[in-house]
């Protein structure tokens, strides 16, 4: 007799079809290592489950609150890459070498606000076609014109000396060029996919139709 | 220390104002990360380059998609981490010796209090390789299911049940290995109390 194998795993989880989980409840019926393994895996993840659930502290939730408020004129702008670094998809490892985030806002030495963008930032809006006009949407059309692809427009932002235009729009139009392309689904691609994954969107599937079409025509010609 | 005008300009034109969603999103944020990474220090780092993307993307906002969002750009940096740690380690650049720091494995003082089981389950989950943990963390602590966690992490169906069961299997291997070994050094230290009296 064969045993559930994976399958436990799916069973325990609730994510076996109807006729798999049946054979699979069938077996378990029968088979006592298996129900002894079932058993083992449901405490597991009873107990992983019940991992009490660490909060993050007052202070981290004050330092992620300021990021928006960090870049001003004066202030560090936490987005800026540490000088020579290219942000986190080049720098070294999280907790390797330098104290990451354990000095709010000060963790980077001294960046210039406002200081050249990153080397490889020549085309800082590149990645994001579809975005920016969700950003147009939201973003307010008196910021509209800043978006396109021209490289001084964190200059021009600057420029402007309107406090929201800074934070707002500086990130968006050097910030894009320090990512590693690798590390993120754009929020709006994830969007339609998720969309698409939880089902909740109806989605445009050809083939349904396409074998309903012939079967139905194939039945008024029989 | 900034003032408060600028956030007041910026909560008027954007629909969810920035504390709004550092309110609402980055508790579930830092749970993720500090099961992923198993320490409050990488903890932080991780749920800090989340919301750097997430303010990058907050024109985006759409309440439902959100959270799948963050679940998966938390779970892609620190797959992403934990590689270029992987390969630094390989090419013997960085000792790990702040991780020890860190404090993973539990001080024996805390072995009998309720923290010291969370403690030892961190600990098992710190030693699965992160394409097993990943999975795992998001299935029995996320409560995500298959078809999430294969969009989460961009593999297939049967991926996710493979290395859902074989990183339960190696969890359960390394926590009957704590329990022997703290079982065994409990023996040794009431064996050493007996030497000592003998003494």
């Amino acid at each position: 007799m064969e045993h559930l194998g994976e399958r436990l795993s799916a069973l325990v989880d609730g994510e076996l079809g109807p006729a798999e989980h049946e054979s699979a409840l069938i077996h378990l019926a029968k088979c006592e290592p298996c129900r002894f393994e079932a058993d083992m895996m449901r405490r597991l993840k009873r107990r992983l489950n019940g991992l009490c659930e660490p909060e993050p502290d007052m202070d981290f939730m004050g330092r992620l609150t300021s990021l928006s408020r960090d870049p001003g004129p004066s202030g560090r702008d936490p987005f800026d890459p540490p000088p020579g670094g290219a942000g986190f998809g080049a720098g070294p490892p999280l907790g390797s070498s330098r104290p990451l985030g354990g000095l709010p806002g000060g963790g980077h030495p001294a960046t210039v606000p406002g200081a050249a963008p990153a080397p490889g930032g020549a085309s800082p809006v590149q990645p994001g076609r579809t975005e920016r006009s969700d950003r147009r949407r939201f973003g307010g059309d008196r910021l509209a014109h800043l978006f396109p692809d021209f490289p001084g427009g964190r200059y021009a932002v600057a420029g402007l000396a309107v406090a929201t235009a800074l934070i707002g729009s500086a990130f968006v139009a050097g910030g894009d060029s320090e990512e590693a392309p690798v590390v993120e689904p754009r929020l709006s691609d994830y969007a339609f996919e998720h969309a698409v994954t939880s089902r909740s969107m109806p989605v445009v599937d050809p083939s349904p139709a396409a074998s309903d079409v012939p079967h139905g025509s194939s039945e008024t010609t029989r | 220390m900034p003032e408060s005008g600028p956030a007041v300009e910026f909560e008027a034109w954007e629909p969810p104002s920035w504390d709004e969603v550092v309110r609402t999103h980055s508790p579930r944020v830092y749970r993720l990360a500090y099961r992923l990474t198993g320490n409050k220090h990488d903890a932080e780092d991780l749920t800090q380059e989340v919301f750097i993307r997430v303010f990058r993307s907050l024109a985006n906002y759409t309440p439902g998609t959100f959270e799948g969002w963050l679940h998966r750009i938390t779970t892609n940096l620190f797959l992403d981490m934990a590689r270029r740690r992987a390969r630094i380690r390989f090419e013997g650049l960085a000792d790990n010796a702040d991780e020890r720091l860190e404090g993973r494995e539990p001080s024996p003082a805390q072995r009998y209090d309720d923290r010291h089981f969370d403690a030892d389950i961190q600990s098992a989950l710190d030693a699965l390789p992160a394409e097993f943990r990943a999975p795992v963390v998001l299935c029995d602590i996320e409560g995500l299911s298959y078809e999430e966690i294969a969009a989460t992490l961009d593999v297939k169906l049967g991926t996710v049940r493979s290395r859902i069961h074989r990183g339960r299997a190696q969890l359960r291997r390394a926590l009957e290995h704590r329990r022997s070994l703290a079982a065994d050094s409990e023996a040794r230290s009431g064996g050493n109390v007996i030497n000592g009296e003998a003494e």
